[in-house]
């Protein structure tokens, strides 16, 4: 087990020795190297990846005392206060981190300083995700957790514990509010059903339904209908999911109703992920055509969009955005920035599930020229599942880039000519933390607060809920054999 | 002080009276519980299927930390790593028994007020019968006990003058003994004291306030509403028997209680000595020799202690121990011990079956002795898929078909947990697929459980991670032997991957005989025969016998003749097909006829596949509208 590290903190340093510099810039682990940090994060604590007897680390930027570490093993804890009026002290200004390390036969050597950056604009300050295996068709232990990103505190916001191991996913945050979300369980009981939470009052909702998108008045809530099988593949990724058929509908939580309008429920085509624009006037979502399982890797989605008018309930008529016939790609996981400025959309070689496909990449699109382009920030592993803080400036997303994987939550910062910095992992006071890890990150949301429903609550509205919603309406045109409630086949199925 | 010795002496005497037979007794006791933990029951073998294991982080710790109970059963936990070794852990064992019995030979004798005797062993035959259960948790059910007898032990020795101050201290203790190990550790306290105060201090709405002291951490637990009232009662796993595990608890104040109750021999010495005065010199009453306790009292004694021997050997389940063998040495690759103790097992179950099959593949058997094993595997669906999972990825993995094997892998372990086996095979996995710092993380959570003795790189993590040399090699022969081609599938259809595996890469003898087995156990005769072409691919001297009966077979049914060229069925095969047919013929639809055909053809293929013919007919007509 690795031991703390000892750590000296000096008011000022008065002029340290000269010491051979090296040209090269240290081996961290995590990568914190040319990093833009909010001024609100959780201490970077990192291993440093060079054999030494000794460490030291200064950490300065323009004011403020610099924080001196010294340690006798690589692993390095930074103190969190020192850290947190560092970071506040500098906000859009450099961070250099200066890093020796001592040889048991020779002298200090100083590597090449790492600069770093602090933003001005804060990250949202917690991040909800679900925590599971990585590769899975039966499923045991799943929880919702949420991190404080300011310290290290997580805590459990429901495990799959509380009622008989069955599934939980697609947690959805109204605009990243703490007190209104939404998730969906699967085979619990042989039923999948909806918790709703309005302002930490739950109700279970009798209606299967897949991924989740709050329109932004938080009346409605669009979501996909899927029939999902899992594949396996005998070379490359292990994993695959074919969707044999969806459609978009569109839950009035004020009525409790359930309509599939034919804009994004059209009987040709299969529609999933749906994601609102920021004014609400807009549904963007994924649209392909049906295709049998033998075809999984011809299956390519294009990115739509349809007008919305909430006052009258008019949708308009679909209108492509990225074209998989251009891109030669898949378009999934439309998510709009706050600012209304930025699509950010994950494209992958094939089908709807990017997350186990390596060549999964995040795009932009900027919505004022259409322009596409492939972020920079993008890694030879899957980079997906992104989310956007509230100021538009922080974008967080799963990636397998660490060691091909394992998802893990990285952060990136958006600047305002909408170029994305180099992105950084969530930060863990153990810097070993994910070389022993074997759960997957999956679906990072940010939130601007905690979520305060405790967990036997939500346990509660599903097992024995005091409120039970059974919205009336049609089912999807695509399953017209299916009854809202009852589970539908090719879900992962729950170990009893 | 002079009396103190004749007192710590005779107080000894006292507790382990009859003396010297119960000592003796009790000592025979022991070590025959070591032997039989030790050599019979082996923990190695529980500890391999069934761990738990214990992970030197802080995230684990904590996961004990919420329920009641949780310290006790972490506690358990690092002591069960000690079952590794099976003398280590029957010692353990053993040495926990020892406290057991010392603990319950103190409270009784301070409860009941007489020498406990034969009495105080029920409780360690209890704990042997627990222990027999393969997944028990024996080292956190007996810590469990322990604590409560201990501080039974500690309370009922100090000299309480006020019952209501036993009481009020007894209620605390339980407290504190039911977070920290559970409601029957705090209750067995609180009946103790309970028993103690009634009987010794005469006292009884104090001993009635010792139980509802008790109960006041437990109500209070269930009304914070973080606890369900039946896992408050039932902590145990499913593998324990509820009611043994209730009767360990309740065999002391039982015993307390008949003790308490039986009318005192004249023989039998006070367990409270009064002191003598220093002017006295009248020798201290001493117990009476054992043997002149009544025989019927010793003959029940005896009786009771052959009994419960008897139900210790006889409840003992052999079968599933021989199934952890068969795991357990496949996982070590000792192949010849997994089918010796196959052989010895009535009815395989399915990852059983698994295992034999990799055992007979790499002792090269498995195209001449496929189907003597097979009569003895029970063919009803596998109730045990998590260990399905576990048993199917390692010969998955050697076939060459890694992405499959990685998903049983990892469906095992979200079912079965982070077991060692587990993650070594996924860090050789992830070598396979050149994701070395996945497999690094594996690797670092295998060094997170004591006595594995794999232990992380130092610099990780890191693009090479030090490995021996073997491995090396093991590593680029499979990566020789991976699948080349995708093939997109939905769950594990055997047949097509083996036949794509062996289209990619036609010398994978393993995927051959493989895929033979799958046939002849498919009971398609047809695709056998046509893949027995690709006999010339191999070093077969001739063509294995299953392989020639499936032939054999083929013929005779299809009404064809197939050519072989160059190789010829031997004589003897063709010659028992020829009795094989005449028994048939003559044992035809008549009931003894099953015993007579299985002892003469049980382990051929003929007899197989019409055993499994006639199986799927009746489930045929048994669907059928």
């Amino acid at each position: 087990m690795m031991t703390r590290a000892w750590m000296l903190i000096a008011a000022c340093l008065a002029g340290s020795p000269l010491e051979p510099r090296a040209a090269e810039l240290p081996r961290l682990f995590p990568d914190y190297i040319g990093v833009t940090l909010p001024p609100n994060i959780a201490p970077l604590n990192f291993r440093i990846q060079e054999p030494a007897a000794a460490y030291r680390v200064e950490l300065r930027s323009t004011k403020g005392p610099p924080i001196a570490i010294s340690s006798p093993n690589p692993a390095i804890r930074i103190p969190p206060k020192a850290w947190a009026s560092l970071l506040r002290a500098n906000p859009g200004q450099p961070f250099y981190w200066d890093i020796s390390a001592q040889a048991a036969s020779s002298g200090w050597t100083r590597f090449a300083t790492v600069t770093n950056h602090i933003a001005r604009e804060e990250i949202d300050g917690w991040l909800a995700y679900r925590l599971l295996k990585p590769i899975f068709n039966f499923y045991v232990h799943l929880g919702i957790y949420q991190r404080n990103l300011e310290s290290f505190d997580q805590k459990l916001i429901l495990g799959n514990d509380k009622f008989n191991h069955a599934c939980l996913n697609c947690h959805t945050p109204l605009d990243r509010s703490p007190s209104t979300f939404a998730f969906n369980i699967r085979a619990y009981k042989g039923r999948n059903a909806m918790i709703l939470a309005i302002s930490n009052h739950t109700a279970r909702v009798e209606r299967t339904m897949g991924f989740l998108a709050w329109h932004p008045s938080g009346r409605l809530l669009a979501f996909s209908v899927n029939k999902f099988s899992l594949f396996s593949h005998t070379r490359g990724e292990t994993s695959d999911v074919y969707d044999a058929n969806s459609d978009l509908g569109i839950y009035r939580v004020d009525s409790n109703t359930v309509v599939f309008p034919p804009a994004i429920a059209a009987p040709d085509r299969n529609e999933t992920w749906p994601a609102w624009s920021p004014d609400g006037r807009f549904l963007y979502f994924s649209s392909a055509a049906p295709q049998p399982p033998e075809k999984l890797r011809h299956i390519r989605y294009d990115l739509m969009r349809v007008s919305f008018d909430i006052q009258t309930g008019q949708w308009g008529q679909p209108e492509l955005m990225i074209s998989a016939v251009e891109t030669g790609l898949s378009a999934c996981q439309p998510k709009i920035s706050p600012d209304g400025r930025f699509l950010l959309v994950t494209l992958c070689q094939n089908g709807s599930f990017p997350i186990y496909q390596p060549n999964s990449d995040l795009y932009v699109m900027d919505l004022a020229t259409r322009k596409l382009r492939r972020l920079e920030i993008n890694s030879d592993q899957a980079d997906t599942w992104h989310s956007w803080s509230s100021n538009s400036r922080w974008v967080v997303f799963s990636s397998k880039r660490i060691d091909g994987l394992l998802a893990r939550p990285h952060f990136s910062y958006v600047d305002e000519r909408g170029e994305f910095h180099k992105p950084f992992v969530l930060p863990q006071e153990d810097p070993a933390f994910y070389g022993f890890c074997l759960d997957t990150f999956n679906v990072p949301e940010l939130m601007q607060g905690p979520v305060t429903v405790n967990e036997r609550d939500l346990a509660g509205a599903i097992v024995q809920p005091r409120k039970v919603l059974t919205p009336q309406g049609p089912a999807a045109p695509s399953s017209p054999g299916s009854q809202p409630g009852q589970g539908q086949s090719g879900y992962p199925r729950a170990r009893e | 002080m002079r009396q103190q010795p004749v007192n710590r002496r005779f107080r000894a005497e006292t507790f382990f009276w009859p003396w010297p037979g119960f000592p003796v007794v009790a000592l025979v006791f022991l070590v025959g519980s070591f032997l039989y933990v030790w050599l019979r029951v082996e923990p190695l073998l529980e500890y391999h299927t069934y761990g738990p294991y214990f992970y030197r982080r802080r995230v684990f710790m904590e996961t004990f930390l919420g329920p009641p109970g949780g310290l006790a059963s972490y506690a358990g936990v690092f002591l069960a790593q000690l079952n590794c070794l099976n003398w280590l852990g029957a010692l353990a064992f053993v040495l926990s028994e020892c406290m057991v019995l010392l603990a319950t030979l103190f409270c009784l004798a301070r409860i009941s007020g007489r020498a406990p005797g034969f009495a105080a062993l029920v409780p360690l035959f209890v704990l042997l019968l627990l222990r027999n259960r393969y997944g028990c948790p024996a080292p956190a059910i007996s810590l469990g006990l322990l604590l409560a007898l201990a501080a039974s032990a500690a309370h009922v020795s100090l000299p309480w003058r006020r019952p209501w101050l036993s009481m009020a201290v007894s209620g605390l203790i339980s407290g504190f003994l039911f977070f920290l190990a559970g409601l029957w550790s705090a209750l067995l306290f609180a009946v103790l004291c309970c028993m103690f105060v009634l009987l010794q201090m005469r006292t009884w709405p104090a001993g009635l306030g010792c139980l509802v002291l008790a109960l006041a951490a437990p109500l209070g637990a269930i009304g914070a509403g973080n606890l369900e009232i039946a896992r408050l009662v039932n902590p145990w796993p499913e593998r324990v028997d509820w009611v043994l595990a209730a009767a360990l608890y309740v065999a002391a104040p039982v015993a307390g209680a008949v003790l308490a109750l039986l009318a005192r021999p004249a023989a039998t010495p006070p367990a409270n000595p009064q002191p003598v005065s220093q002017q006295r010199t009248a020798p201290a009453p001493r117990p009476g020799p054992w043997l002149q306790t009544p025989w019927l009292g010793q003959a029940v004694i005896v009786l009771a202690f052959l009994l419960g021997w008897s139900a210790v050997w006889l409840t003992f389940d052999r079968r599933e121990k021989l199934l952890a063998e068969i795991d357990y040495d496949a996982s070590r690759g000792q192949y010849d011990a997994v089918l010796a103790a196959a052989r010895q097992v009535k009815a395989l179950n399915h990852p059983a079956a698994v295992r034999v099959h990799l055992a007979l593949c790499h002792t090269g058997r498995l195209a001449e002795e496929l189907f003597s094993f097979h009569n003895m595997i029970d063919d009803a669906p596998s109730e045990e898929i998590e260990e399905d999972c576990r048993a199917q990825s390692q010969p998955l993995f050697e076939l060459g078909l890694v992405n499959d094997a990685e998903h049983m892998a990892h469906e095992a372990l979200e079912m079965e947990g982070e077991r060692p086996d587990l993650l070594r095979l996924l860090a050789r996995i992830n070598l396979v697929k050149n994701r070395p710092r996945a497999a690094q993380v594996f690797l670092n959570v295998l060094s997170l459980i004591p006595f594995q003795g794999e232990f992380a790189n130092d610099a990780w993590p890191t693009m090479d991670p030090q490995m021996p040399t073997a491995e090396r090699a093991f590593l680029a022969g499979m990566r020789a032997r991976v699948l080349t081609n995708d093939v997109l599938h939905e769950g594990l259809p055997m047949g097509p991957l083996l036949e794509v595996l062996l289209v990619s890469n036609p010398t994978n003898q393993m995927a051959f005989e493989y895929l033979m087995a799958y046939y002849l156990m498919d009971l398609d005769l047809k695709k056998a025969v046509l893949r027995l072409r690709l006999l010339d691919n191999f070093n077969y001297a001739r063509i294995p016998r299953p392989y020639e009966e499936a032939l054999l077979l083929y013929q005779e049914v299809a009404g064809v003749r197939v050519e072989l060229k160059g190789r010829t069925i031997r004589p003897e095969t063709a010659e028992r097909f020829r009795q094989f047919k005449e028994a048939a013929g003559q044992w035809s639809g008549r009931a003894e006829g099953q015993a007579a055909m299985a002892a003469n053809f049980g382990d051929t293929y003929w007899y197989y596949y019409a055993a499994r013919s006639r199986e799927r007919a009746q489930e045929g007509q048994a669907s059928a509208p």
